[in-house]
């Protein structure tokens, strides 16, 4: 479909709303570089950072060595995106449907708000990964979120519904307030781990240094819904997660009605 | 000097109908016409163009806490609107509660000139004022809010004499750098916090025991005797309860001959016929202002889609929560001073309620004769955004398109509702008298919302479109005190607007007990919360034009 490669290192945050294939499908690379983007607020043209070729693919290719472009696949619905380098911050912010793979890092607030779709990172995430968007009361409602790398703090914050595979670690507070859903980390992760916690389980690969007091131990647990997950994971992060159904549980968060669970899997 | 050729002028303070004639323009006036040697240093050409002063709105609520709190409450009405900086302007978004910037040049897009923020709690004036100095293009001025405040409750209970009521009122519209002064739900607010859920015009108070009739006709005397321009500006009892006509019909009466402004009157000329119990009153009550040379009304037009409601009726607006669209909401208590609900709603075409309530609004406006006395606004943004009003103007001014959307409402509705029979159709001279003379003439300006010599150079030139909602949207030329700022619909030079406020006469004696009363009672010193004059103009207001008030002798 179209490649953009960026041309130098933008003075200023890029914010890509709107580039998506979507609406770049069946342009002309004329056209589309006069889509209108925002460069530290104030708008430019596409064509003014990018260059700008068309081909016979349905991909969507951005090429940027450059971790200033925001919003990168934000609001997408459909098709194929590839980042070919860093992301910048909210990457798949809102995202409802198409395959976002960022062959990078990507900053903070990546997923937020998402509700269907595929987001790959094939770096490390910064923080809010699958959280809410800024000021909403629900993160992430739905699509399926893998990283290859670390991810930061605050991992699925509030988040409502949909998978997020983590093969690293994660930082502090990783689910917490998590509302549904399911959220595995196999790296480990932070402190306060789940903290807030309502529903939803939070797997991790390994034993966190501590597990929060409104935790309860609820012994070693054989759950054949890990199986399931085990083979729904593999298609997108192979090797994530054991074939063992094993593992022990932690009812919680107490505090906040204690429905939702802590899987430790080592 | 500019001069502004050929164009056709509407200018009801005037008598001016759509004349053709040239207007000079200097040093930010509108000058008589010189001589045939003046120099004029810009000619613009304006043949065939409608000329008319800088809109005015007198009522849209465009500061104070409780737009800040709709702010943070809606951060999707941020999200879906944004507005990047470009030219000088500030960045900006929201739709139904902009950021102060964005309503300002959003404002002066349409060709307004002047804004009035009608609910200024006294203990909240500084933040009013530092929102308001933030919001550029277009003059401002507020209107403080009494009649449900500890201080004020209390005298009226204990029988204080009238002419202390008005030194209190004339402390409060001067303390407060205000331009008139309003009461919403009159003691109703504070009833609220003694667990009423409602209060009648003529039922007592649970504590005080005073009766909202009392709290109308003390303020409505105080601001008369002070002399202010503005008559008192009520919200009446029973806000959006089906059958609150003959409350808002009572109110009316309440006044006894006293000027009064009856605000947002569309949510208060309800009945209860029809198997829904939810009917017009328009016709009684437009009627009534049809008799009454004393009442005038603006009217708070519902237009479909997303809003959020923002009002110191804390009462109804607790009331109303279970309506939020999005489901959140807030009702909180500010100092004893009054209240605030802030509750998010979303008016719909298709449902029975919203739809009479929209024709009800264009009821009234068809219904009240005289446009002098009826204003056009949408209660921004309680009954839709100010951005609506080109298109509510078309409505106005269109009768096949009133019809039109008629058709597009919830059926019963349009059934149960007499727009359909009424034909008339507004000229533009009684937009320019609704928009522009009546305001101004209302609010004791007299050098806006007219065209005569001396005026200030507030002059929005229109091309004539036969769709008056393409129209009003997209002005040609908005001149703000002679300066041009708006070309072609967009903002071109960024200005920043005046204050306006009234300066009554009252005895400075009623500091002893106010002092007293907030040492005693308050949060904040007495001192503290009086803004001087060198104060109110650090918010942001280019500068601070005084009214002087004519006391009269009571």
């Amino acid at each position: 479909m179209t490649t953009l490669s960026l041309r130098a290192v933008p003075n200023g945050r890029v914010d890509m709303t709107g580039v998506l294939p979507e609406t770049l499908a069946e342009r002309s690379a004329d056209d589309i570089a006069k889509q209108i983007v925002h460069l530290a607020g104030s708008p430019l043209m596409l064509g003014d950072l990018f260059e700008v070729d068309v081909d016979e693919t349905d991909m969507l290719v951005i090429r940027t060595d450059s971790d200033r472009l925001d919003c990168l696949g934000k609001g997408m619905n459909t098709g194929n995106v590839r980042i070919e380098g860093p992301a910048g911050h909210y990457a798949a912010q809102g995202m409802r449907g198409g395959e976002l793979d960022i062959h990078g890092d990507a900053g903070d607030g990546a997923a937020n708000g998402m509700t269907g779709g595929l987001l790959r990172i094939r770096g490390n995430a910064g923080d809010w990964l699958g959280a809410a968007l800024i000021g909403d009361r629900t993160g992430m409602a739905g699509g399926v979120v893998a990283v290859e790398g670390n991810v930061g703090d605050r991992l699925g914050d509030r988040m409502r519904r949909g998978l997020i595979l983590v093969r690293g670690q994660a930082g502090d507070a990783c689910g917490a307030r998590l509302l549904a859903g399911t959220l595995v980390v196999a790296g480990g992760c932070g402190t306060l781990p789940g903290a807030g916690l309502r529903r939803g389980s939070l797997i991790l690969g390994r034993r966190p240094e501590s597990i929060p007091l409104s935790f309860n131990d609820s012994g070693r647990v054989d759950l054949s819904y890990l199986g399931l997950l085990h083979r729904h994971a593999e298609s997108f992060l192979p090797g994530l997660l054991p074939a063992s159904t094993q593992a022990q549980r932690y009812m919680g968060d107490l505090a906040f009605g204690g429905k939702g669970e802590i899987l430790v899997l080592a | 000097m500019l001069r502004l050729k050929n164009g056709r002028i509407y200018d009801p303070a005037h008598g001016v109908d759509g004349e053709v004639r040239d207007l000079y323009i200097e040093d930010g006036r509108v000058v008589a016409a010189p001589g045939p040697d003046a120099r004029i240093d810009r000619d613009i050409n304006l043949a065939g163009r409608v000329v008319m002063g800088g809109a005015i709105d007198l009522h849209t609520h465009i500061g104070g806490g409780k737009l800040n709190i709709a702010r943070a409450l809606l951060p999707e009405d941020h999200r879906q609107d944004p507005v990047p900086t470009s030219g000088g302007m500030h960045a900006g978004c929201g739709h139904a509660a902009p950021s102060t910037w964005t309503t300002g040049y959003r404002y002066a897009e349409m060709g307004y000139t002047a804004c009035f923020e009608p609910a200024m709690q006294p203990i909240n004036a500084r933040h009013t004022h530092l929102e308001m100095g933030d919001t550029p293009m277009v003059d401002k001025g507020a209107y403080a809010m009494l009649g449900s405040d500890d201080f004020f409750l209390r005298m009226l209970a204990s029988g204080a004499d009238q002419r202390l009521i008005n030194d209190y009122v004339g402390w409060t519209l001067d303390a407060s750098q205000a331009m008139a002064i309003k009461v919403v739900n009159p003691g109703g607010i504070s009833a609220f916090k003694f667990n009423a859920r409602s209060l009648n015009l003529d039922e007592a108070h649970p504590y005080y025991r005073v009766t909202p009739r009392q709290v109308v006709q003390a303020l409505a005397r105080a601001v008369h005797d002070l002399g202010v321009a503005h008559p008192l500006h009520v919200h009446a009892s029973n806000l959006g309860v089906p059958g609150n006509a003959d409350t808002t019909l009572a109110t009316m009466a309440a006044a006894e001959g006293l000027p009064i402004h009856l605000t947002h009157i569309q949510f208060h000329s309800y009945g209860t016929e029809g198997e829904r119990k939810f009917s017009s009153e328009a016709e009684r009550i437009a009627d009534a202002i049809n008799r009454m040379s004393n009442v005038s009304a603006d009217v708070g037009q519902v237009l479909f889609g997303q809003t959020v409601t923002v009002s110191g009726d804390s009462m109804k607006q607790y009331g109303n929560h279970r309506h939020a669209s999005p489901d959140k909401w807030v009702v909180m208590d500010i100092e004893c001073d009054a209240g605030c609900g802030v509750v998010p709603f979303k008016y719909r075409d298709k449902n029975f309620v919203n739809a009479l309530q929209w024709a009800i609004g264009l009821e009234l406006f068809l219904r009240v004769s005289d446009p002098w006395r009826i204003f056009l606004t949408t209660d921004h943004p309680n009954g839709a955004p100010f951005t609506s009003y080109p298109h509510l103007i078309r409505l106005l001014m269109d009768k096949r398109f009133r019809d039109s959307k008629l058709d597009e409402i919830n059926a019963e509705a349009a059934a149960h509702s007499q727009l359909r029979s009424l034909d008339r159709e507004y000229s533009l001279y009684e937009i320019a008298i609704m928009t522009r003379a009546a305001p101004a003439r209302s609010l004791g300006l007299t050098d806006r919302g007219h065209l005569g010599q001396g005026a200030a150079a507030d002059i929005v030139v229109y091309r004539d479109d036969a769709d008056r909602e393409a129209m009003f949207a997209k002005p040609e030329y908005v001149f703000k005190d002679g300066q041009l700022i708006v070309r072609d619909g967009k903002v071109v030079n960024v200005v920043n607007g005046a204050l306006h406020v009234v300066k009554p006469e009252y005895d400075k004696g009623i500091e002893k007990p106010l002092k007293d009363y907030f040492d005693r009672y308050m949060t904040v010193r007495m001192e503290n919360v009086r803004i001087s004059d060198d104060e109110v103009c650090t918010c942001g207001a280019s500068k601070l034009i005084p009214h002087v008030c004519k006391g009269r002798a009571t």
